[in-house]
């Protein structure tokens, strides 16, 4: 059971990394800098480690799916990421893939049995 | 110098320089973030920073996450042909430093051979070698990752189709890279040690001056006959390097390399029938009737020779007509 566990985590982990950027682009309507969005995430259930988080926001940043400024008027300087015009278009597009695969994993998991 | 400066240090200097400091100044930020929360849920702020800092874990792993796409000596494009460039070099090295070891060793006088030391600094010469081959090679194909490695892939998807896969050759027309590799490099000593140390062949043990002599052959029978070699030499070398061209070894050029073989070995029973093959008086010290025996096992072996040559190729036509079947 120790050995499936531990196969069970790291493929939840790999599965989690998958969908990471579309929970991302999902919560940066409003920027949010990268420890607000590890807390936002969790609060509605999606753990990330963040050493695996922040490097992410650098890439989509690099993409240009997201724009980055510093904020330096508060305690201590943060920087917050916003979504871009582009991580818009790429958002919408991609819940539409998100939610064609939520339906077919659905129906491939309910009928599981049938084969 | 806290804890906190010390791992985004640890971690800077893993970093491109052109993003580090960018990198460094955010980490800091969100490290002091979830060090707050946690000294706000009622940790201390040394122990609030310590949970931090392994939640984040190794610097080595929070810099790979930095640094994906870029982390690698020699990207996927270009590796395969990295490791048959190695392979091949270590390969020709360590056949290439056998053969002239043994060369080396069977010219030197029987007082000077001390195996213990030869097998030592034979070792050595292979470990430098390769060493510094892999090292030489690794640092060219570097640089052309670093210059145009990103164009190498783009250029490997855009121009790649499923026609373009080559065919699988058939079983027995599979290439054996060390096969082929110590035939080219085999047939290129015997070109040059023919060509340029003809005065080193011959090699033979005379018992009673104790030591090893040199057979004193008659050059113009030798350089006659050599002609007649060097063309099958070459003509061995060209069928090699054709064959890891092509990157398969079909029947006809299995076949060529046997008809190269069989001609050779008519060649050598020509050369040392020849009555005048050695200068007069070369073998005066030799009993006659050693050189009946020794003219009789020449004779012998060079038929075992073109026999087993001859089934060889038998045995590739069979071959290829049951798999062709």
């Amino acid at each position: 059971m120790d050995k499936a566990n531990e196969i069970v985590a790291k493929l939840v982990q790999e599965m989690r990394k998958g969908t990471l950027v579309l929970c991302v682009l999902s919560q940066v309507k409003t920027p949010q800098y990268g420890y607000s969005l590890v807390q936002l995430l969790s609060d509605q259930g999606i753990a990330v480690e963040q050493n695996t988080l922040y490097p992410l926001l650098r890439r989509l940043e690099k993409q240009g799916l997201l724009e980055s400024s510093w904020n330096v008027e508060e305690s201590r300087p943060r920087k917050y990421y916003g979504i871009s015009p582009l991580g818009r278009e790429v958002y919408v597009l991609l819940h539409k893939e998100w939610k064609t695969i939520s339906q077919a994993m659905g129906a491939l998991l309910d009928g599981e049995g049938s084969a | 110098m806290t804890l906190v400066d010390r791992y985004v240090y640890a971690v800077g200097k893993l970093l491109p320089k052109r993003n580090r400091e960018d990198i460094e100044q955010e980490i800091t930020s969100l490290i002091w973030d979830r060090v707050d929360e946690m000294v706000h849920g009622g940790l201390t702020e040394e122990e609030a920073i310590e949970e931090t800092l392994s939640e984040l874990g190794r610097p080595e792993k929070m810099a790979g996450e930095y640094n994906q796409g870029i982390n690698y000596l020699i990207g996927p494009s270009l590796f395969h042909i990295y490791k048959m460039v190695i392979g091949i070099t270590v390969f020709a090295i360590i056949l290439g430093l056998t053969v002239a070891r043994v060369i080396n060793t069977i010219f030197l006088a029987p007082e000077e051979v001390k195996l213990l030391s030869i097998l030592f600094s034979y070792v050595g010469q292979i470990f430098q070698a390769s060493v510094t081959s892999i090292g030489v090679i690794t640092l060219i194909f570097y640089g052309i990752q670093r210059s145009m490695g990103d164009e190498l892939e783009v250029e490997a998807e855009s121009t790649w189709h499923p026609e373009k896969l080559p065919d699988v050759p058939l079983a027995p027309a599979r290439i054996s890279y060390p096969e082929i590799i110590a035939n080219i490099v085999f047939t290129a000593v015997a070109l040059a040690l023919f060509n340029f140390y003809l005065g080193r062949v011959g090699v033979f043990f005379d018992p009673e001056a104790s030591q090893t002599v040199f057979l004193r052959l008659n050059m113009d029978v030798f350089k006659t006959y050599l002609v007649y070699w060097n063309f099958l030499w070459v003509t061995t070398i060209l069928v090699n390097i054709i064959v890891l061209a092509i990157q398969r070894h079909p029947l006809v050029m299995r076949l060529l390399e046997k008809v190269i073989s069989i001609a050779g070995i008519i060649v050598f029973y020509r050369f040392v029938t020849e009555p005048d093959v050695l200068l007069p008086g070369s073998l005066s010290w030799a009993q006659p009737e050693w050189l009946q025996y020794t003219g009789i096992a020449i004779r012998v072996f060079i038929g075992f020779v073109l026999v087993v040559t001859i089934v060889e190729m038998i045995q590739q036509v069979v071959k290829f007509t049951r798999y062709k079947g």
